[in-house]
């Protein structure tokens, strides 16, 4: 697929999403309201003191609390002060992390660009505020929340200009983009997970922050089965580190075992807390991917 | 210059062939292609398991968990103390009865005696036991000298203060759970429990020594003495004996004489021609070994005539004391004395009613004297005396009884440091001193009292002489430790002039005394000889032991060894090795 700066139909800056893609764009809008209608409203719900009509819970009064609220059956039948609770109806936003260290390499940064835009569309378009953020070893560039479906072009051009660099430290990206004072929400993080630092202390941060996450892990069909043999010298995309070393297909078992292993240790982890884990090829169809997301109910759920 | 036989061009064309090999086989050398790769985590992690599976980082992992575990076993032990030997036993109570009685005195062949052979097995014992088992150390007497302890410096101190003079071998009481050691030269010891493990330390002894050495004063004249030898050969075959008498001037007597196994001399001596002094009888054989009974002294009093000037008036005593055998009285004026020059024409003075200015060099002895300053101080005067107490163990009161003597006046004086043989501290009667010369006064007059009645008078004015010569017979005392009846009495060894180490325990004077000597013992007011010598009993057992060899009745002592030392030292080994073979990676 072309990753040339390209223009849409209307005329707008596309970035790298050409034509095609803002076609599979629309039909996976389409798609999704489809999947969500009958299921979920547009909006999802928060449990909060206000102006909803569903009944939600009881709690007493405190000082300052607002008297309308106040159940006065309840107070006629136990003489005292209780509130009765509603569901306020409330947008949460959406927190789109798209990894751009130099692990990641063209390949897989052009994917999860796809994914990033995909995901922020199908958000704009149920109503949601998005956010995204590209991040390596801190938040590199962030674009403030977007909220409707015609600023998806904004997205575009942010992710447009995203090169892969630096080496990867979720976690200090993560604690600096929260350190901001977020709202709750859900997060999505695009990468390959190639995090020195660890990948588990990049979503303790996020699990601490009380935030929703779902974990898209990419990877090249290279990553798990590297096309190497005989004598090479390896060489990190990230650090000096460079090892001389024979290839050997034990080896190669080997390192697809660790790979496997890798790759279920990141999963096992977001399973253990309540996370969604999904794990893409850079060959697989992007817009399949979608739809596999939007099927898990892991996003916009 | 040729190399290896070859031609300048020969060798020329090998160095060529040599660089051309080389430049060869650098270029042939492995080529490595980059890979990039998108990340070394899982590589590390595929490389860390490779080493991981790999025979030998699994040999050198399994060594290194070996060296570890050996290490933690070996300082395991260390600090638990354990010990080869031990395992499954309990703590032993370990009594060591050592043999002190003065034949353990004698030598063995290597020059060094019973007694320390004694301790040196002894030291074994503690050296071989568990560091748990405790130690009882008795001496030959049965007498504790180190409780039960496990601080086996402490035992060993004890033991190297024991000296060769108990008296006798009493096995303490047999104890359940508790093995009894005895390490002994089996001298006497006929009766040892079984339960008893004997280590003995015989060997026959050269020896021959002084079982006898007694004075007595001869029947026709108490003032004229005769001593009594026996020397005995206690070696096991004949020896020719030297027999030596000998005083302050000089030998008086040697004799060689040949005396077969157990075969004795008997001898009297007539020391009429000696006059007082310290005599000194000795046994000696070539290579004897056993020094304790090789001497015994005597000290023979003063047998001269006491030559005593009685200064008198009424000279109420002159009778009297002229019929006092060994004694040349001068009767002399108090306004005809004069303070002697220096060459005394007496041994002695008593002043009856009257004192000179300044005392006399020799004894004195003041009856009734007037206020003088060399004598206590005059306090006043008592009228009517009636009973008082008085000290029957007093030499000069001995055989005297005061209980009936009434005194009409006396005086009354401040005694001091004065000795009060009658009266009491308020009102002493007789009393004596050593400063400025020895004197003994009675405050008051013979006249004054009815004493000159009593029938203990003469004996009073026999031991007033007595008194005056100032001299008796030593007392024969054992070897070890000395206690004598004369309280805060400082004691001397006559042998070599020095002070001994000696203090009062129970109103006694102890001192102790390891090898025969004669020592004379003064507290103030009296002077006592004490010859040390063995007793008579254990003269001659020396080589009467129970055991007929030195090597019939050894014993091997426990063989518990301490081991945290070796183990210390292998668990420190074996952290060189691991340190060098694993961490620094020599065996990769």
């Amino acid at each position: 697929m072309s990753t040339a700066s390209n223009l849409s139909a209307d005329g707008r800056e596309a970035g790298p999403f050409d034509e095609e893609f803002l076609r599979k764009l629309e039909l996976l809008s389409v798609v999704s309201k489809r999947l969500l209608a009958g299921q979920f409203k547009a909006e999802r719900r928060a449990k909060k003191v206000g102006s909803g009509i569903e009944f939600a819970d009881y709690r007493g009064y405190v000082p300052g609390d607002d008297f309308r609220a106040v159940d006065w059956r309840a107070y006629m039948r136990l003489n005292r002060l209780i509130l009765r609770l509603f569901e306020e109806e409330t947008d949460l936003p959406v927190y789109i992390f798209v990894d751009a260290s130099s692990s990641m390499g063209q390949r897989k940064l052009d994917y999860a660009k796809r994914v990033a835009a995909a995901l922020a569309y199908v958000g704009l378009s149920n109503l949601d505020k998005v956010h995204m953020a590209v991040y390596a070893d801190g938040i590199i560039e962030e674009l403030p929340a977007q909220r409707t479906k015609s600023q998806i072009f904004n997205i575009f051009r942010f992710l447009n200009g995203v090169k892969p660099s630096h080496e990867t430290n979720a976690g200090r990206a993560f604690h600096r983009f929260f350190g901001a004072n977020r709202r709750r929400g859900i997060v999505v993080v695009i990468s390959d997970f190639f995090d020195p630092h660890g990948v588990g202390h990049a979503f303790d941060v996020v699990r601490y922050q009380r935030q929703d996450l779902l974990a898209v892990h990419v990877v090249t069909p290279e990553d798990s089965v590297p096309p190497l043999n005989g004598e090479v010298t390896l060489v990190d995309k990230e650090t000096d580190w460079n090892q001389d070393i024979t290839i050997t297909p034990g080896l190669l078992s080997a390192y697809e075992e660790v790979f496997e292993e890798y790759c279920d240790e990141i999963e096992r982890y977001c399973t253990l807390y309540g996370f969604g884990y999904m794990r893409t090829v850079t060959d697989f169809p992007f817009e399949d991917l979608i739809m596999q997301v939007m099927r898990s109910g892991r996003f916009l759920s | 210059m040729t190399f290896l036989g070859l031609s300048q061009t020969m060798g020329w064309l090998l160095a060529a062939g040599t660089a051309t090999a080389i430049l060869v086989i650098f270029f042939l050398r492995i080529q490595h292609r980059r890979a990039l790769v998108s990340s070394s985590i899982l590589w590390e992690r595929v490389l860390e398991r490779k080493k991981r599976r790999s025979l030998i980082e699994w040999l050198r992992r399994l060594l290194s968990l070996l060296i570890a575990l050996a290490i933690g076993l070996a300082l395991a032990l260390a600090f638990g103390e354990v010990e080869l030997g031990r395992a499954g036993r309990e703590p032993r109570d370990v009594r060591l009865v050592v043999d002190n009685r003065p034949t353990m005195a004698a030598l063995m062949s290597d020059g060094r005696s019973r007694l320390d052979h004694a301790m040196d097995r002894a030291g074994e014992l503690l050296a071989g036991g568990s560091s748990a088992d405790r130690f009882t150390v008795y001496d030959a007497a049965g007498i504790v000298v180190a409780a039960a302890t496990r601080d086996r410096d402490a035992v060993r101190e004890v033991l190297a203060e024991m000296r060769p003079t108990a008296r006798s071998l009493v096995l303490p009481l047999a104890e359940d759970g508790s093995e009894t050691w005895l390490l002994t030269d089996g001298v006497g010891a006929a009766e040892v429990p079984a339960d008893v493990r004997v280590v003995g330390l015989y060997e026959p002894v050269v020896n021959a020594g002084v079982t006898a050495f007694e004075i007595r004063p001869q029947p026709t004249d108490p003032y004229r003495y005769e001593a009594f030898l026996e020397v005995g050969n206690f070696s096991i075959d004949a020896r020719a004996v030297t027999i030596t008498l000998r005083d302050g001037a000089g030998v008086q007597f040697r004799r060689v004489v040949d005396l077969e196994p157990g075969g004795l001399y008997r001898n009297t001596f007539d020391l009429g021609p000696l006059d007082g002094g310290e005599l000194r009888a000795e046994a000696a054989v070539e290579g004897d070994g056993y020094a304790l009974d090789d001497r015994a002294h005597v000290w023979l009093p003063r047998t001269a005539p006491v030559r005593l000037a009685y200064v008198s008036v009424a000279r109420g005593l002159e009778s009297l004391l002229r019929s006092v055998p060994h004694l040349e009285l001068s009767v002399i004026d108090p306004s005809e004395y004069a303070s002697p020059a220096a060459e005394d024409p007496f041994d002695a003075y008593l002043f009856e009613g009257w004192a000179p200015p300044e005392s006399p060099s020799r004894p004195v002895v003041l009856l009734g004297p007037p206020p003088v300053d060399w004598l206590p101080a005059h306090l006043g005067v008592a009228e009517a005396v009636g009973v008082f107490p008085f000290d029957t163990a007093a030499p000069l009161l001995r055989h005297v009884d005061l209980h009936d003597v009434a005194i009409a006046r006396a005086r009354v004086v401040d005694p001091l440091d004065a000795a009060i043989l009658a009266g009491d501290a308020d009102l002493p009667l007789i009393l004596s001193g050593l400063r400025p010369t020895r004197w003994l006064v009675f405050n008051f007059a013979i006249a004054d009292t009815d004493l000159a009645q009593s029938v203990g008078f003469p004996i009073l004015v026999s031991n007033l002489v007595e008194w005056l010569r100032g001299d008796a017979p030593a007392r024969s005392v054992n070897l070890g430790t000395v206690a004598i009846d004369l309280p805060g009495a400082s004691v001397r060894d006559l042998s070599t002039g020095s002070a001994v180490d000696a203090r009062t325990v129970g109103g006694r004077t102890v001192f102790r005394a390891d090898a025969p000597a004669l020592y004379l013992a003064t507290d103030g007011t009296r002077r006592m000889h004490y010859a040390v010598r063995l007793d008579g009993s254990e003269r001659s057992m020396v080589n009467a032991s129970i055991f007929e060899s030195p090597d019939a009745q050894l014993e091997s002592p426990a063989a518990a060894r301490s081991l945290w030392p070796l183990l210390l030292g292998v668990a420190a080994v074996l952290l060189l090795a691991e340190g060098l073979t694993y961490h620094r990676r020599i065996t990769v």
